[in-house]
């Protein structure tokens, strides 16, 4: 982590309770944090060149996390990417063996986490 | 005749049952005399007889025996009757029907004949069966009657529909092919079979390769008699070296149509030789046969029944299996989700008291949240192992009812909904009076609110209401009610976006839910659960005619002393109901 650039992160968890906790927490470890509830929301106001990471929870009514991804990567082919969950590992088995690879996705969180294992996660993508 | 039999001490004689009765009736003591002098003489072949013997001549064939005289049986004789000696030759055309004497004789002693008609009658008498045998096969009931080759279709067509129509008592079919099952219809075999069956009450038995060309034609012949069960089909394996129609019938005559070339569609174009027999062993064979196949097809069939049982059962464990995959995933999903808000505020709380009171309230938010899922987790364990404890007490159901709506209506969120989206919650009793069930008050009352949710969950997005009916029925109206038993019975409707199709035929299975839609998928489970642990039932179904909206209706028994109870204040509830 950089001291003088704060990373910026798209966060989107339909849990809006979680996204606000994560909000806060990440932007305690001071990062920029914009988050949101939908994917939908999320990609109207996608920024270009704008965001470091993006966290995304899978599981999300309406779009799915994976499938904001597709979208957000096709306008922003440099942003790198978290997935986050609270499903078991297992369910996404072929998720991670077959389309993670092939969107060079490496990184799957599993909930519930602390904020700091959290920070730890995210800075280890950033760099 | 008589000069002639007195003149000679041996003769070769070949003729029909009439010219043995002829001798009988008038020669036989000349001819007895004749074996005399034949002994005395020790040499000359004797006194011969070459005849076709049946059943109707084995007495007349046993006196010429025991009289010394010589009796070899051919079958199929040709109409010739003559006798030869060493020097004499004698033939008629006549018939000498019940052994009347014959009115022309054609006698010769020209050696030319004579030589001649000696060698016949050797040829046939190398050809022939010891009378001593064919009559001990008749008595033994091995009568070696009749076997036809028919090289004709006509002719085996003919023959065919004939022995059908004969039937007395039973037919047995053996068809190689689905396509000669077909052909053998249309030629009037099978019809007149029915025929048989409807006049005679015959049984028929049919084997057949199974195929969808039969299948109607099939399950048409097997509901022909229902119930009686006269005409019984079932299906064997087809083999390629399968060539030929068995047909038996009363289990004394088969014929055996060999087929020459299944591709074609008329009866004559595709039959070969056919072979009929009235041989009681070759009939047998087949009727042995045939039950040995009916035996194996039976053990087929269930062969098959227990490998589609099998199939089922592999199906239902993978589906199981599935399911409980998915009931981990679901739970772990629903309990880690809750578990991460409260973890996460409980960091955050100290650093931020500025935000101590959003904060605590997302934590005792997510914490209810948990313990719903913890309690319903728990119900699901109850019900799957039978240990659901019902506390039953006698309370107003209508009470029950308006408790629930109004939990449903403090809701936060919910009385802006339908102050913004101009939706209603309805009561409608049609009952004057209130409707006391003997039930777990607790455990109903968790059904009301759990119906009531959903259909708000539902129906909030769109404008509309959701009503309430309840109402005591005789068990007539109320779906598979075997006892008569009174019901009541309260069905809650809305007009929100109905029931997704793909969720309906499982829609009180754990987890059936979508993901879009939230929710464990376990709220209807419970209330299935619930419901049949009080001996009732619950179910669902969408408005008719794509109007959107769902109705759930769920059922309670209702004994007659549970109607009346003496010391419940009355429900608050009218029978015009209540509008909020």
């Amino acid at each position: 982590m950089n001291d003088k650039y704060e990373s910026r992160i798209l966060l989107v968890d339909d849990e809006r309770d979680i996204a606000l906790a994560f909000k806060i927490g990440l932007e305690d470890n001071g990062f920029i944090v914009d988050a949101f509830d939908s994917p939908l929301k999320a990609l109207s106001n996608f920024k270009t060149d704008f965001y470091d990471l993006l966290l995304l929870d899978i599981k999300m009514p309406k779009m799915n996390g994976i499938e904001a991804y597709e979208q957000m990567k096709e306008i922003d082919k440099k942003v790198k990417v978290c997935f986050i969950t609270a499903s078991e590992m297992h369910y996404y088995e072929d998720i991670r063996k077959y389309i993670f690879p092939k969107l060079g996705v490496k990184r799957l969180i599993i909930k519930p986490i602390g904020i700091d294992d959290l920070v730890k996660h995210l800075r280890d993508e950033l760099q | 005749m008589k000069s002639i039999a007195e003149s000679t001490d041996e003769q070769s004689t070949c003729c029909s049952i009439g010219g043995m009765l002829l001798i009988y009736n008038y020669f036989f003591n000349e001819y007895k005399e004749m074996v005399d002098r034949s002994k005395r003489r020790k040499e000359g072949k004797g006194v011969r007889w070459i005849t076709s013997i049946d059943k109707d001549m084995v007495d007349l064939v046993k006196i010429f025996l025991d009289s010394g005289m010589q009796v070899r049986h051919l079958k199929n004789l040709i109409h010739l009757d003559f006798a030869v000696d060493n020097k004499n030759f004698n033939a008629t055309i006549d018939k000498m029907e019940g052994g009347k004497l014959m009115e022309s004789l054609l006698i010769s002693n020209e050696p030319a004949y004579v030589s001649h008609y000696n060698s016949v009658f050797e040829e046939l008498w190398k050809d022939g069966v010891d009378a001593t045998e064919r009559i001990r096969d008749i008595e033994a009931g091995v009568d070696l009657e009749d076997i036809e080759v028919i090289p004709s279709s006509a002719r085996a067509q003919e023959k065919y529909l004939n022995i059908v129509g004969s039937a007395q008592e039973e037919i047995l079919w053996i068809f190689p092919t689905p396509n000669a099952l077909i052909r053998q219809g249309n030629i009037g075999a099978i019809p007149l079979a029915k025929q048989a069956v409807k006049e005679k009450n015959i049984r028929v038995r049919i084997l057949t390769p199974a195929s969808s060309l039969i299948e109607q034609k099939v399950q048409d012949l097997k509901e022909y008699c229902y119930p009686a069960d006269l005409i019984d089909i079932r299906y064997i394996v087809q083999m390629s070296e399968t060539k030929a129609t068995i047909l038996v019938v009363d289990r004394k005559i088969s014929l055996v149509m060999e087929l020459q070339d299944d591709t074609k569609s008329t009866f004559h174009e595709a039959i070969g030789l056919s072979t009929y027999s009235n041989s009681k062993a070759g009939v047998l064979s087949y009727v042995a046969i045939f039950e040995n196949l009916w035996k194996q097809s039976e053990l087929y069939e269930q062969l098959v029944k227990a490998h589609e049982q099998l199939k089922e059962a592999h199906e239902q464990v993978k589906i199981h299996d599935k399911m409980q995959k998915e009931f981990i995933n679901v739970a772990s999903h629903e309990l880690r989700t809750p578990t991460q808000a409260i973890l996460s505020y409980s960091e955050l709380l100290q650093k931020h008291p500025e935000r101590k009171d959003e904060m605590i309230q997302a934590m005792s938010r997510n914490a209810i949240r948990l313990q719903r899922l913890t309690e319903d987790i728990l119900d699901v364990t109850k019900i799957e192992s039978r240990s659901l404890n019902l506390k039953k007490e006698q309370f107003n159901l209508n009470e029950v009812i308006s408790n629930a709506i109004e939990d449903v209506m403090t809701k936060k969120g919910f009385l802006t909904s339908i102050k913004t989206k101009n939706s209603a919650i309805k009561l409608l009793n049609n009952q004057s009076q209130d409707v006391y069930v003997y039930a777990d008050k607790g455990r109903i009352s968790q059904v009301v609110s759990n119906l009531l949710d959903n259909a708000v969950k539902f129906t909030k997005a769109a404008e509309g209401n959701i009503t309430i009916m309840v109402k005591k029925e005789g068990q007539e109206e109320v779906q598979n009610n075997s006892n008569n038993q009174q019901q009541v019975i309260v069905s809650i409707k809305d007009t929100g976006t109905g029931i997704d199709s793909e969720i309906l035929p499982m829609l009180f299975t754990k987890f059936a839910t979508k993901s879009q839609t939230g929710g464990t998928g376990l709220g209807l489970f419970i209330c299935k659960g619930i419901i049949e642990a009080h001996g009732g039932r619950i179910w669902a179904h969408n408005n008719p005619g794509g109007r959107g909206g769902a109705v759930f209706t769920f059922s309670l028994p209702l004994s007659e002393q549970q109607q009346q109870p003496q010391q419940y204040p009355p429900s608050a509830l009218t029978s015009e109901g209540v509008t909020v």
